[in-house]
C-alpha cells in the first residue's frame, strides 16, 4: 500500500524513513526566510535533519509575502 | 530621548510611519516607497511557499535594512493566528507580530474575542504583540492590560480609504491606554494620516493608500510629510474650538472711533 503525506494541502508520496530536511530539499526549499509546521506544530530548522515525516502527515511550508 | 523619537516594542524609532507591503506591484516601486516614507518598519504577510510573492520583494526588504513586522492577516481563529505567528518567528527571526484575527472576508473587521485570546497566548509565548483592533476603548484597554506592546485601532475597514470614521474614539483610546497607539487601516490620503497624529496617535500604519496610489512614491512622500505635520501640530497644542468668532485684530483704534 502506498502512503502519502500532504504538503501545503497537496498529496505527496511518502517514503519510509524520509526526514523533514530531505522533503524540503526535494521541494527546492533552501536558504532562509521560510518555516515549517508538521501536524500543526512548528519544527525549528535545527531539528529538520532529525525529524521524520510520518505517513499521512500534514506539512506546511510558509514564507513571507507582500501584505499588511 | 529627543521628542521626535519614540519606542515601539523595545525598539527606538525616529519614523512614525509603518509601511505595509500589501498591494505593491513591483519590488522596485516598493523600494522607492520605503525611501520616500523614511519608514523603519515594514509589514509582510505569511503564506504557503509557492504563493504569488512579488518578484524580488524579500531581497528588497532585506537590503533596505528596515525591521520586518510579520502579520497574521487572513487568520479567522486564535489557533490559526498563533501558529502563523510562531511560523513567522521561525522564518524571520523576530518576536514581533502584527496580530490580525478577522471576522469575515467582506469587512475584514477584527474578531475581538479571538484577538484577545490569541494575544494572551502569544504574550505568554514571549511575543511582542501589536494587535490590529477596532476603535473600541474597552478592547484596546484589555489588550494593553494583557501586555500588548501597542494597540492598533482601525480608522475604517482595511483598504477602504475612508479615513478615520470616529475621531473621538481614536482620541479617547490615545488618552486612556499607556502603550503606543498606531492608527492602522483606512487611511486614504495625507490628511487622514495628519489627523491620526493630531488625535494623539504615536504613529500610523498604512499600505494601500500608498501602494495603490497613481504615483506610489509621490504619495509616500506626502504621507511622510503629513505624519510629521500632524505630530508637530499635536505637540504644538492647537487652539480650542469655538462656536463664535474671536477677532484676531484689535477692536481699539478703529477709524471713526
Amino acid at each position: 500500500m502506498t502512503h502519502t503525506y500532504r504538503l501545503n494541502g497537496d498529496a505527496r508520496t511518502w517514503q519510509p524513513g524520509i526526514t523533514l530536511r530531505q522533503t524540503l530539499t526535494t521541494e527546492g526549499m533552501e536558504g532562509t526566510w521560510f518555516a515549517v509546521a508538521l501536524n500543526g506544530a512548528v519544527v525549528p530548522a535545527s531539528q529538520w535533519d532529525a525529524t521524520a515525516v510520518p505517513p499521512d502527515s500534514e506539512l506546511e511550508i510558509i514564507q513571507p509575502c507582500q501584505g499588511g | 530621548m529627543p521628542s521626535n523619537t519614540w519606542e515601539l516594542a523595545g525598539r527606538e524609532l525616529t519614523s512614525r510611519l509603518l509601511l505595509g507591503s500589501g498591494g505593491i506591484s513591483t519590488a522596485s516601486t516598493f523600494a522607492e516607497c520605503i525611501t520616500a516614507t523614511g519608514t523603519q518598519v515594514v509589514t509582510v504577510s505569511m503564506r504557503r511557499s509557492g504563493a504569488a510573492v512579488v518578484s524580488g520583494l524579500l531581497p528588497t526588504i532585506q537590503a533596505s535594512g528596515v525591521h520586518v513586522l510579520p502579520n497574521t492577516a487572513g487568520c479567522r481563529t486564535a489557533r490559526e493566528a498563533v501558529l502563523t505567528a510562531q511560523l513567522a518567528r521561525e522564518a524571520i527571526q523576530t518576536d514581533w507580530v502584527k496580530l490580525e484575527v478577522i471576522a469575515d472576508d467582506r469587512t475584514l473587521l477584527p474578531d475581538c474575542v479571538e484577538l484577545l485570546d490569541a494575544a494572551e497566548q502569544l504574550i505568554k509565548d514571549g511575543f511582542r504583540v501589536l494587535p490590529y483592533t477596532t476603535d473600541d476603548l474597552v478592547v484596546a484597554r484589555r489588550l494593553a492590560e494583557l501586555g500588548c506592546s501597542a494597540v492598533m485601532p482601525l480608522g475604517s475597514p482595511i483598504g477602504t480609504g475612508l479615513g478615520i470614521r470616529n475621531p473621538h474614539a481614536i482620541e479617547l483610546i490615545c488618552g486612556e491606554v499607556d502603550v503606543p497607539v498606531v492608527l492602522d487601516a483606512g487611511i486614504g490620503t495625507a490628511s487622514d494620516a495628519a489627523l491620526a497624529m493630531e488625535l494623539g496617535c504615536s504613529a500610523v500604519l498604512l499600505a494601500t493608500s500608498v501602494t495603490r496610489a497613481e504615483q506610489p512614491a509621490l504619495m509616500a512622500a506626502a504621507m511622510r510629510d503629513a505624519v510629521a505635520a500632524g505630530h508637530g501640530a499635536r505637540r504644538a497644542g492647537r487652539i480650542p474650538k469655538s462656536t463664535l468668532a474671536r477677532a484676531s485684530s484689535p477692536f481699539v483704534g478703529m477709524v471713526g472711533q
